[in-house]
């Protein structure tokens, strides 16, 4: 069965890639009440960090989008995993935290962030608009630019 | 089991619980969750771990504050409450070429692994500077019941 999250992800050419498995010291997320919280996602691609490096240093705005993008389909991956496989089953995205690895004089981090945020808005509709926050780190684990968590709720 | 048998049957012991140096508190029980403040590497009043992490020669340095701001962490909650770690939110005092943050904060998420038999939800991240220099800081949300 095809659920209507799922018809509207292949509408807009978007595939989940596969969810990492759980290690013994690392869980993607947590499912609590009604709430998923989603562990901080690094931009990856294939399960290789992608996107190496800092905003306003080796990357601009709209490459940073495309690495906050990244984030969203691991985000996206989890959530369906936590959702038994049903993302039809989200009432709403609740929270994202974006975090872009940034030099000092760079100022544009919500924008970088956007890339996630317009695309689970243009997946989920009215559901998938969130509270959200976007600040600046000093570095990000493995040298990323990007990593963004997530709080949903399900149903 | 509860934290307390938890801890006890790792051999742990617990720092003393770190006092709020301003207008807040350690731990909020809102609903069904435990909100813990952002702790650092302490012992009781004093600093334990302070610096920035810039290079692999200071990891020994990051691990050692990861684990025991870990257990400053453990230190704000109830020992009777039986709880398990939702999301845990880390800031590592890192320069901005060090991007082995996963390996600074190791110690820390398998002492919760161990514990709890999973660490929760983790978001790790650089931070330019920290309060009073500490080299990390943690806060979380514990379910309990």
């Amino acid at each position: 069965m095809t659920g209507t999250i799922d018809a509207r992800l292949k509408q807009l050419g978007i595939e989940l890639p596969p969810g990492s498995a759980p290690a013994a010291n690392y869980v993607p997320y947590v499912v609590t009440g009604k709430l998923v919280f989603i562990a901080g996602q690094i931009s990856q691609k294939d399960g290789k960090p992608e996107f190496l490096g800092k905003l306003g240093r080796e990357f601009g705005v709209a490459e940073g989008q495309q690495a906050a993008r990244l984030c969203a389909l691991s985000i996206l991956s989890h959530l369906k995993t936590a959702a038994g496989g049903d993302l039809d089953k989200v009432v709403r995205c609740v929270r994202l935290g974006g975090f872009v690895n940034a030099t000092p004089e760079f100022t544009d981090h919500p924008a970088v962030i956007n890339g996630a945020s317009d695309m689970i808005v243009e997946i989920f509709g009215d559901k998938g608009k969130h509270a959200r926050a976007a600040v600046g780190t000093s570095s990000l684990p493995r040298g990323v630019a990007v990593e963004i968590d997530a709080i949903f709720e399900l149903a | 089991m509860t934290l307390g048998e938890r801890v006890a049957k790792a051999g742990l012991v617990l720092p003393p619980a770190f006092a709020p140096v301003a207008n807040y508190v350690g731990i909020v029980r809102a609903s069904a969750h435990l909100h813990v403040s952002g702790m650092g590497p302490t012992q009781g009043k004093a600093i334990v771990e302070s610096g920035r992490i810039a290079t692999a020669a200071d990891l020994d340095k990051a691990k050692r504050a990861s684990h025991l701001t870990a257990l400053n962490l453990l230190a704000q909650i109830d020992a009777d409450l039986r709880v398990r770690p939702v999301k845990i939110f880390v800031l590592v005092n890192a320069g901005s070429d060090f991007t082995a943050l996963d390996d600074a904060v190791e110690p820390a998420r398998t002492l919760f692994a161990d514990l709890f038999g999973h660490p929760g939800a983790w978001t790790i991240v650089g931070a330019p500077a920290l309060p009073f220099a500490i080299t990390t800081e943690m806060e979380a949300i514990f379910s309990y019941n």
